[in-house]
């Protein structure tokens, strides 16, 4: 076979091919040492066990489907043996859901047959890549540095806690960091999705890499396919340079598609290219470029039901959903809420030159009763609220924003809101902005609903952290 | 090359996408490949020509995953679609639906095989 050119940048891994189809192995075979791979191949899966052991190759590329036995199997034993192994399962289009079963056991990557060249030379690529850097223990990929912290909202909390439902998710979180699987994590806004895509990227092999985090439900969809895959300079009005987008930003390390179940039909289809070849094309570019991402989506709606209802691709669905992880609601994190409570407090009031004691007995009995509609961005705003309009001392129920003091009504945001306010009627709104209106009947919506943002966004049509940033925007206002 | 008129002769298959395989070795590992493809498929149209008998829904569904593959790997797309139908109808496990495949997949097969036997003859290139 004649060699293809090579590229020195790339690593050159040796592949092990276990295919029983003697004319699919063939074709892979060819198509590996044209771009210069080193390949040994089996048909059997009692052969590939034994040049596996033998041979010790950096990325396998396995057939769920062998005569002598189930390919899941075979994978499973080899990633018992060497876990650093880059594994991509094939299967058959129409057992798309084996190769998920494989993703979560574990597998590097799946392949539909029939065979794709780009997609499947793409994905080789990909796995020698992360190979190498389980191999040489985390070195820095590319120049470019995490994006800046969140908030500190968000940065206190979510994963404070030693409940059993956290436990199980910081197993999870181990277990799934060194693959390259895609996890989706579902769970009630405020749950902190985002750190969870944070922690298993930095427990990953690359967390010297890039974590960049991108909001699909807060850019505007026209805005969205430049802020996901960039632009060339000129490509439409207002693109006065290049802009390399987040999945090009991401090269290297982690791309997190925050509320991925907003994103418009059309990006859904550019982002199911995305996944399926590991190259984007900015806005405007004449050529698409290769980029190694590893994607971690969140939502706060139930993904197969979107699914169901027509709003998000199936195809896209199981492509990303290969490893789910649900966060849980505070209101079921036992004592966590105090855990959380009590960090917050101690975090926020360093913050504003405060010193707190504690918190009450009675408040610590409250918090664990009440049901948090907010989750832990809820607490940490309440908490945030005492520290910043009281002087110090224990935390007690007359510091609380006024209707979480009571006990009965939950406030949604930092005790900004009047939810006892009388609705309004058509009179009330006449006269007032376009944005007086917006706040009036979103805050009697609010009232209505006792409080509870994700009940009030879904009568209004909204994404909960949509309402939450307008809250907090009438709360700085 | 397949001349114009023999592709045309069954029914048009655009194998491009094989042409490029053949282009990345030697002649002779040209010619292996398109001799694998042909032994492949004929094994294939046998455990086709078995699992109608019954019909056996399970060779069907596993010779239409092979005959997808294959296919596909080609570029006979009307035969991919073809295969994937009947993938679909084998899961479906009914008897009518699939005996109706059985004209068009079997002739689909024959003509890509013919494509095949003639590029073998002429040296797989």
């Amino acid at each position: 076979m004649s060699t293809g050119p090579r590229s020195i940048e790339t690593p050159r891994p040796n592949v092990l091919l276990i295919e029983d189809l003697p004319s699919l192995q063939l074709v892979y075979k060819s198509v590996l040492m044209a771009a210069g791979h080193g390949v040994r191949v089996a048909s059997t899966a009692a052969d590939g066990m034994a040049q596996f052991i033998e041979t010790a190759p950096d990325v396998v590329l396995l057939d769920l489907v062998l005569p002598d036995r189930d390919g899941l199997e075979v994978m499973q034993d080899m990633l018992a043996l060497r876990p650093e192994t880059a594994i991509i399962v094939i299967t058959a289009n129409g057992s798309i859901n084996k190769a998920v079963e494989a993703m979560r056991a574990g597998a590097h990557e799946f392949l539909v047959k029939p065979f794709d060249e780009q997609r499947f030379l793409g994905a080789v690529t990909n796995a020698a890549g992360d190979h190498s850097l389980r191999r040489m223990g985390n070195p820095p990929i590319v120049a470019i540095a995490k994006s800046p912290p969140p908030p500190v909202a968000s940065t206190t909390g979510a994963f404070i806690g030693s409940s059993d439902p956290m436990n199980r998710i910081h197993a999870k979180i181990r277990s799934v960091a060194q693959s390259m699987a895609t996890v989706f994590i579902t769970g009630e806004s405020g749950t902190g999705k985002e750190l969870c895509a944070l922690a298993v990227h930095d427990k990953s092999s690359r967390a010297a890499g890039p974590f960049i985090a991108l909001n699909c439900g807060a850019i505007p969809q026209d805005l969205l396919e430049s802020e996901v895959f960039g632009h060339m300079k000129g490509s439409f009005t207002g693109a006065i340079s290049d802009k390399p987008g987040a999945a090009a930003a991401a090269d290297g390390g982690t791309l997190f598609l925050d509320e991925i179940c907003e994103m418009a039909p059309a990006l859904q289809t550019k982002l199911l290219r995305f996944l399926q070849t590991s190259t984007v094309q900015p806005v405007g570019a004449t050529r698409p470029r290769k980029v190694n991402v590893r994607i971690v989506c969140a939502t706060n709606v139930d993904p197969l039901d979107a699914v169901r209802r027509g709003q998000f691709r199936e195809d896209l669905y199981y492509r990303l959903y290969v490893v789910p992880i649900h966060m849980p609601p505070l209101r079921e994190r036992g004592d966590d809420v105090i855990e959380i409570a009590e960090a917050a407090l101690a975090r926020f009031a360093e913050e504003e030159g405060r010193h707190f004691d504690g918190i009450a007995h009675d408040v610590r009995a409250l918090f664990r009763r009440l049901p948090w509609p907010g989750n832990v961005r809820q607490l940490l705003n309440v908490i945030r609220n005492v520290v910043v309009l009281n002087e110090g001392g224990i935390v007690t129920r007359q510091m609380l924003p006024g209707d979480l003091a009571k006990g009965d009504v939950m406030p949604a945001g930092p005790g900004t809101l009047n939810h006892a306010s009388a609705e309004p009627g058509l009179d009330g709104l006449i006269g007032k902005t376009m944005a007086e209106i917006e706040q009036t009947v979103i805050e009697a919506t609010l009232a209505r609903h006792g409080g509870s943002v994700p009940k009030a966004a879904r009568v209004l049509d909204i994404s909960p952290s949509t309402l939450y940033r307008k809250i907090e925007g009438w709360a700085k206002g | 090359m397949i001349p114009d008129r023999q592709a045309a002769a069954v029914r048009k298959i655009d194998i491009t996408p094989l042409r490029h395989l053949l282009q990345l070795g030697t002649k002779r590992d040209a010619t292996a490949l398109v001799s694998s493809l042909l032994n492949d498929l004929q094994i294939t149209k046998s455990g086709f020509e078995q699992a109608w008998k019954g019909p056996d829904f399970a060779a069907l569904r596993a010779n239409s995953h092979v005959l997808i593959a294959l296919a596909g790997t080609i570029g006979d797309t009307d035969l991919h679609g073809v295969a994937q139908h009947l993938n679909g109808l084998a899961h479906g496990q009914s008897t009518a639906e699939v005996t109706d495949m059985k004209s068009t997949t079997m002739a689909s097969l024959d003509d890509l095989i013919s494509v095949l036997l003639h590029l073998h003859g002429t040296g797989g290139t």
